[in-house]
């Protein structure tokens, strides 16, 4: 019945794209007027701490871990994280119980390197400890990773330092994130790599290259200019990247990364707090978010509202994908 | 308008690259963000010791932040 098929779930043949592919978008989210005006709340709320679940002294030399996961107190992110134009869309590829784990903003200022080429299936690659844990396949750890839907609450161009993509580069690794990488400040803004201004707030991605030797393969890559109010929904482990800030002052680039696993995937596997990029934050008062469907696996712990109240009700996309 | 009001409007025309600021002005509006009121804040802090309130800087004007930075360095409760 046309009444049972919503409007975001992928077809077979968008499904298909995305298996080949590792992403899909850019996907209109918002209309850029409506994004626009939610972005000048939402900037505008930002320095209200007050239930915010982490302490505001988290601050890195770029990163301010301090403001992962304002969803959790700030109503028009927990809006966000739940807009089924997105969890539709993820919930095609990763089935219809899903948490959203974290969320993160990603801002470039004028002068600011872009970030380079990675890869992430577990997000031990900063902190040194796997932040989220597949289920094993075999008595092997199963091959992982997140749906990140990256949302342009500004313009984003190649001025401004948007988001690069390799297409069909999600299924094989090319950095062990269990190696580990030193955290050196000092080098934000002021290395070039095949050219291009590049690093890892504050790290170098390259150390965690399996083979020391090999280079990303430039020719791949394509620029992702976005609308405000765009998104693109990827696999973590496809290669990306982005590039660096040529602009003027105010012409700054925001992203806004939600991240989603199906719910069998155990986050924060026995961590008590999260150090990376010159930071650390408690996981106390941290608690994922379910957005579609149920819990049958009971691993993680969950809100169901954000700290000023508001009510997080999980989409039910069950009927739907089994029509 | 006066001196440290005239001070700080100086240094967000300078911040923002824009010449015509005044002091009914909101920060975000002038096109500021968190980076610009940073650096702006760093300056401040190392002229006058305090910084200004960044939610009041982000959700009124700048005249309203400055005062309430000039209540805070003069010891004053603010309104």
């Amino acid at each position: 019945m046309n009444d049972r098929i919503s409007d975001f779930r992928l077809t077979p043949e968008e499904l298909a794209t995305f298996e080949e592919q590792g992403f899909i978008g850019p996907i209109k989210v918002y209309e850029p007027e409506e994004m626009e005006r939610r972005w000048n709340q939402i900037r505008r709320a930002i320095p209200d701490r007050s239930r915010a679940i982490y302490p505001e002294d988290a601050l890195g030399a770029v990163t301010n871990l301090s403001n992962y996961d304002r969803h959790l107190d700030i109503d028009l992110l927990s809006e966000h994280i739940m807009q089924r134009a997105i969890v539709e869309r993820v919930a095609s590829i990763l089935g219809p119980d899903l948490l959203c784990w974290r969320t993160e903003f990603f801002p470039k200022y004028q002068g600011d390197e872009g970030t380079d080429w990675h890869q992430a299936a577990t997000f031990a690659h900063s902190s040194g400890r796997p932040q989220i844990r597949w289920p094993a396949e075999n008595d092997a750890p199963a091959f992982g990773g997140t749906i990140t839907a990256w949302t342009a609450f500004t313009h984003s161009t190649k001025e401004n330092g948007c988001l690069q993509l390799m297409p069909g580069t999600h299924r094989v690794m090319n950095y062990d994130e269990s190696l580990g990488m030193s955290y050196n400040p000092d080098t934000i803004n002021k290395r070039e790599k095949d050219s291009v201004r590049r690093g890892f707030f504050g790290y170098d991605y390259r150390e965690l290259q399996k083979d020391p030797d090999w280079r990303p393969d430039e020719s791949k890559a394509f620029s992702l200019v976005m609308q405000p109010g765009e998104c693109v929904i990827f696999w973590s482990t496809l290669m990306h990247g982005s590039l660096p800030h040529t602009g003027g002052p105010k012409d700054y680039r925001m992203g806004f990364a939600t991240r989603y696993v199906p719910t069998q995937v155990e986050v924060y596997p026995d961590l008590g707090d999260v150090s990376e990029y010159g930071g650390t934050i408690p996981l106390d008062d941290y608690a994922s978010v379910l957005v579609s469907g149920k819990d049958e696996y009971g691993i993680n712990k969950l809100t169901d509202r954000n700290r000023r109240g508001h009510q997080f009700t999980p989409w039910d996309f069950r009927e739907s994908f089994s029509s | 308008m006066h001196e440290l009001e005239k001070l700080i409007v100086d240094w967000v025309s300078e911040f923002i690259e824009e010449p015509d600021v005044s002091p009914a002005d909101n920060f975000l509006d002038l096109g500021g963000h968190s980076l610009l009121a940073m650096n702006l804040n760093t300056r401040v802090q190392q002229h006058f010791g305090h910084e200004l309130d960044v939610k009041v800087l982000f959700e009124e004007s700048l005249g309203s932040a400055i005062a309430e930075l000039h209540a805070r360095i003069a010891g004053e409760p603010t309104a």
